[in-house]
């Protein structure tokens, strides 16, 4: 711990090397907080190097009142929220705007694209979304999250089953009982 | 069994295998939440498959493509002196770069705000060597150099071109109208 404050304490002066050995070990979680929330793996890398830009930043204004952990994940849905506007703006761009050609990385975008959970996920209502994708993809408990988005945890929690039962109806997996009373 | 539906807490306790033991004998009983509990151990099945991700290589050099910043005191600083050196580049390049026939202008680049690049040790190495701004998205501006051969990469409103060549970007921008997204080039 108190490693991590005189880590912080340099990055805030400007100690790069600092800020890298503070916020890497965050870097898994955080581009699967901004993979899983953007189709694009483009977007999503752009998304994280919008993280941390900002935290960097931002960071000699960070009192410690929170996590560093929990701070990160703030900025990152931050930045996955505009990368998010910024997308939907492309994809309502001119033709002009719009790639003409698909190229090999395009290719593997569509082969995510394809994917059955990527599509169910984007499609629940974002706090669903936000919710699951950190605790059940991307490892945060559930106290973790609801320090993040700023809710109680019996939010989070709340949150956790509905989005569940959703992608569970969306994948067709949802239970016969279910399926019998929705007819 | 109690008439009382648990909440969506109390389920997901259940799914998860942490509820007490009242909860977890309603759930046995009552048909209504014993399915929203196998529905939603069925949502987090589906979850667990999911593969695991891994962030692209281009990330690996990025805190080294970060901006100068010196700490609190010079937090203006930081702010202030890419503005001016933008300004001051801008009105140098303006003089010395420029191109005809209704082609876009090429100017001078600024070193202290750069975003972020794809090799982001670049950015120590060299300064960007032009910059101009054109009608964005810049997502769809990199996605277009990109298809045109050049190693762009947009960050935010901005985007960078590494080991680009100006005046070759600049004939690859001719068409696009100036706008708000701006471009840096480094050589």
């Amino acid at each position: 711990m108190d490693a991590d404050r005189e880590l912080l304490r340099r990055a805030a002066r400007g100690d790069r090397d600092a800020f890298d050995r503070l916020v890497r070990p965050h870097w898994p979680r955080l581009y699967a907080l901004a993979r899983r929330q953007l189709r694009s793996p483009d977007d999503a890398a752009d998304a994280l190097q919008e993280t941390l830009l900002r935290a960097w930043q931002a960071l000699p204004r960070f009192r410690g009142e929170a996590q560093l952990s929990t701070w990160l994940h703030r900025i990152c849905l931050n930045a996955v929220h505009d990368q998010r506007v910024r997308t939907t703006a492309r994809q309502a761009a001119p033709l002009d705007d719009v790639p003409e050609a698909v190229d090999r990385r395009d290719r593997f975008a569509e082969a995510e694209l394809a994917s059955e959970l990527t599509s169910a996920l984007d499609e629940l209502e974002e706090d669903y979304r936000v919710a699951i994708v950190l605790c059940d993809l991307c490892g945060c408990s559930y106290a973790e999250a609801a320090d993040v988005l700023g809710v109680p945890e019996g939010t989070i929690k709340s949150r956790i089953f509905r989005g569940r039962r959703a992608l569970a109806q969306r994948l067709g997996t949802l239970s016969t009982d279910e399926k019998s009373k929705s007819r | 069994m109690n008439d009382v539906h648990l909440t969506e807490a109390e389920l997901l306790d259940v799914a998860e295998g942490v509820a007490g033991e009242a909860a977890r004998a309603h759930a046995a009983a009552c048909p209504q939440c014993g399915a929203a509990v196998a529905d939603a151990e069925r949502g987090k099945h589906v979850l667990q498959s999911a593969a695991p991700l891994e962030a692209p290589p281009r990330l690996a050099d990025a805190i080294a493509g970060l901006p100068q910043r010196s700490g609190p005191r010079r937090r203006l600083l930081t702010i202030a002196a890419p503005a001016a050196i933008a300004v001051a580049g801008a009105i140098a390049a303006a003089v010395v770069l420029t191109t005809g026939g209704g082609t876009p202008t090429m100017h001078g680049g600024e070193t202290g705000a750069a975003p972020l690049s794809a090799g982001g040790a670049a950015r120590e190495k060299a300064a960007p060597a032009a910059a101009r701004s054109v009608a964005g998205p810049a997502t769809a501006v990199a996605e277009a150099l990109r298809r045109a051969g050049f190693k762009a990469v947009a960050k935010g409103p901005s985007l960078v071109v590494v080991h680009g060549d100006a005046a070759a970007v600049a004939r690859a921008l001719a068409r696009r109208p100036n706008g708000a997204v701006r471009v840096d080039v480094r050589p």
